[in-house]
């Protein structure tokens, strides 16, 4: 017993001594959340899971992970990064082969790639849905995983960003009459002039201003809608392309906001317009979306399918991917079949 | 004039200390102590006595008595102890009432730690050690975490003040609520909170220190509120696991709080530093230890990810008095940050920029998007942190020299540093 309390009593000052001597003022960069120390601890992880990941360059420049879903080498990535140009893929190892998408669902924004390689491990699936404060791991295919986080957000619906024909509504008038073409967007372009009436978009029939900001809100970006128009007595279609405006960047307001949403990491080209995703909060690069997102057992929660800004990444649900893999696959052979 | 402010509040606040008993006192609360004994101590008690009439020994009769005495005032001691706490907390409300009818709102009281939603009373053993060591610890984190996030959400709002919005939290059941200064501006004016559930309540703002950045506001109607108890920076170190909450991007009824989770990084006066990611609307939300206790108030943001800066709660009650007298003090200081106008990434060879500031200093001495910074006067780069941290060193008005990569040719250029007003 003596002993004991003897012991503690020296020990104090000891540690006291060392802990003046180095106190730093900041905490070391490894001991972040996402730090390398704390990373080692899901090496064990990563051993089992980097054959379930590729990396995918095009000519040469990394553009996003890949997720393996099945033995002979198909897998899940962001379709919008897959530019023009050679795809390769890394193994883990150190391999590069050559790798094709195959097939694309522009809607989830996710591609179905073919490697051309053996023995890839397929991704597991988790069950049960990701729950806020739960651990979310991007693994690579190197030892140690690329980063960690939390899940912040349950599941849920991401709008797309709001684009625009670009008009201004009459409200007050009974059927949607246009007040004024803004400059620099579709309307204008495609010549719609004030006092021109929307009566359809794409065939669907518009009775006033608010049910066509209503229907035009499931358009994207780049998307050409057919309206129809009354001008005085004539009735006229026009195709008009759907553009979301750009603030300059300086000064208040959204372009502030935009500025500090993109500090400290790039946004992805497409960060928006999912029909459900987990939002966590791990810092990934653009480029390292793509591949699973895996939970403490080391299965795939779901697919990392954007950077979104400087708190948020969002993944698409476990469930939705398998989903989206299937019609996929079914794609891929569909269109095969059809080639032969 | 605020330091003499200062320190007069310092020396008005009394510290609760135990009361001397007399015997008499104790006398009498030992007999309080006994009638209000429950059923499982008069059966102990009886015991004790058959015990002594059976065996007529003096000596364990009296070593009895002086146990059973011993352990009544120990008793006693202990109700007096949380008999003190209690009285002090209930004189602080009844003086914060009293205060409250004279003043008409806003009087100061310390919000009672009591009443607060559910919070975790034991903390999991990974939470003492320096650094989670297995997966084990970890998911006691991951467990912990979200049981923390499920009570804690609910006291924490969205504030709307003219056209501009923050977050906040709510710290005592009447509606008293920690946000910062940039986001209310000036005291007296009105506030729409929104809950986590989507309930609106009226309210306004108090107390402004623009030096600091903290600001007290209070909810004016209805309750009683759900909040969450201020806690204590006294025992926060470095690395510590921290939460958290706010509405970055401002409010979403389609989205809960966001939760972020981190680790202080540093521990400064004016400011502590975490890794949880904050963004534009975030501004006045609450930074949580694990036990549920608000640590800081979310202030600014720098280039990194890592750079996330939170009002210590400290300072809130250091400047308690004035706060909620709804006082307007302080600077908002203008220090003057060393600005190139770039911002890169991490590269092999240094830091390769991603983006140059057409207004900034760089841009007009020609450096451009994709060069790779190898060195800032000389000293190497090796990373995109260090690079903006090197920046921030330097002085406005000088001039540096940066040795750059461009298409693979090793080029040179001076920039003139500017200066830029704190972001956040």
């Amino acid at each position: 017993m003596a002993v004991l309390i003897a012991g503690a009593l020296l020990s104090i000052p000891e540690t006291r001594c060392s802990a003046a001597a180095s106190q730093p003022d900041w905490l070391p960069k490894e001991r972040f959340k996402s730090g390398s120390d704390t990373l080692k601890i899901l090496a064990g992880i990563s051993e089992r899971t980097r054959r379930s990941v590729v990396k995918l360059d095009v000519n040469g420049n990394t553009v996003a992970l890949g997720t393996i879903i099945d033995s002979r080498g198909f897998a899940l990535t962001k379709a919008s990064e897959m530019r023009k140009g050679t795809l390769t893929a890394w193994l883990a190892g150190g391999k590069e082969v050559s790798a094709a998408v195959i097939a694309i669902d522009d809607e989830s924004d996710v591609a179905l790639v073919k490697v051309n390689a053996s023995g890839l491990r397929p991704v597991e699936w988790a069950r049960g849905a990701a729950f806020v404060g739960q651990w979310a791991i991007t693994p690579g295919t190197e030892d140690t995983p690329q980063a960690l986080g939390i899940v912040s957000v349950p599941i849920r619906r991401i709008l797309h960003e709001r684009a625009l024909i670009g008009v201004q509504m009459d409200f007050r008038s009974p059927v949607a009459t246009i007040a004024q073409v803004l400059a620099g967007l579709g309307a204008e372009k495609a010549g719609l002039k004030s006092g021109d009436v929307i009566v359809s978009v794409n065939h669907a029939v518009i009775t006033d201003s608010a049910s066509l900001t209503e229907t035009l809100r499931n358009y994207r970006e780049g998307e050409k809608v057919l309206l129809g128009l009354r001008r005085e007595k004539l009735d006229l279609e026009v195709q008009v392309e759907m553009k979301v405006p750009k603030t300059d960047g300086n000064g208040s307001g959204p372009g502030r906001e935009e500025r500090m949403n993109r500090l400290g990491s790039e946004v992805s080209r497409r960060a928006e317009g999912f029909s459900l995703a987990i939002q966590h909060d791990t810092v990934l690069q653009a480029w390292q979306c793509g591949g699973p997102l895996l939970n403490l057992d080391g299965k795939a929660i779901g697919i990392n399918i954007a950077r979104a800004g400087r708190v948020a990444t969002y993944a698409l649900p476990a469930g939705l991917a398998q989903n989206i893999a299937i019609s996929l696959k079914a794609r891929a052979a569909k269109e095969s079949r059809g080639a032969n | 004039m605020n330091d003499n402010a200062c320190n007069q509040l310092h020396s008005r606040q009394v510290i609760p200390t135990m009361n001397i008993v007399t015997i008499r006192q104790t006398a009498r609360q030992m007999w309080q102590i006994y009638s209000r004994a429950q059923p499982d101590d008069w059966i102990v008690l009886m015991a004790c006595l058959a015990l002594c009439s059976w065996r007529r020994v003096w000596i364990t009769r009296v070593s009895l008595v002086a146990g059973l005495l011993a352990l009544g005032a120990i008793r006693v001691l202990a109700t007096e102890i949380v008999g003190a706490d209690q009285k002090r907390q209930e004189s602080q409300l009844a003086q914060a009432d009293s205060e409250r009818a004279v003043t008409g709102v806003d009087a100061a009281h310390d919000p009672p730690a009591a009443l607060a939603v559910g919070t975790p009373r034991r903390l999991p053993p990974v939470f003492v050690q320096e650094q989670p060591k297995t997966i084990s610890d970890l998911r006691s984190i991951e467990q912990h975490v979200s049981g923390l996030v499920t009570s804690v959400s609910k006291a924490v709002v969205t504030l709307q003040v003219g056209a501009s919005t923050g977050s906040g939290v709510v710290i005592s059941p009447d509606g008293l609520v920690l946000t910062v200064a940039h986001v209310c501006r000036s005291p007296g004016r009105e506030v729409t909170f929104i809950f986590p559930d989507g309930r609106k309540a009226k309210g306004k703002t108090l107390g402004i220190n623009h030096a600091m950045d903290s600001a007290l506001a209070r909810i004016t109607e209805g309750g009683p509120w759900p909040f969450t108890p201020p806690g204590s920076l006294d025992h926060a170190n470095l690395g510590q696991w921290v939460l958290a909450l706010g509405h970055p991007g401002g409010f979403d009824a389609q989205r809960p709080v966001v939760a972020r989770l981190g680790r202080i990084i540093r521990l400064g006066r004016d400011a502590v530093q975490t890794d949880c990611t904050l963004m534009a609307g975030d501004s006045g939300g609450p930074l949580f230890d694990m036990h549920g206790r608000v640590i800081g108030i979310h202030s600014r943001i720098s280039d990194s990810t890592a750079e996330n800066f939170h009002v210590p709660i400290t300072t809130y009650f250091a400047t308690w008095e004035r706060l909620a007298k709804a006082e307007n003090w302080g600077e908002q200081p203008v220090p003057a940050l060393a600005w190139l106008g770039t911002r890169g990434v991490d590269h092999v060879d240094g830091c390769q920029l991603q983006y140059v500031n057409e207004t900034g200093p760089a841009f007009k001495a020609g450096i451009k998007v994709g060069d790779i910074v190898r060195k800032l006067n000389g000293r190497e780069i090796r990373s995109a942190e260090e690079y903006s941290a090197y920046v921030r060193n330097q002085k406005p008005g000088d001039e540096v020299n940066l040795e750059l990569t461009r298409e693979g040719k090793k080029i040179s250029v001076k920039v003139k540093v500017e200066s830029r007003r704190r972001g956040g």
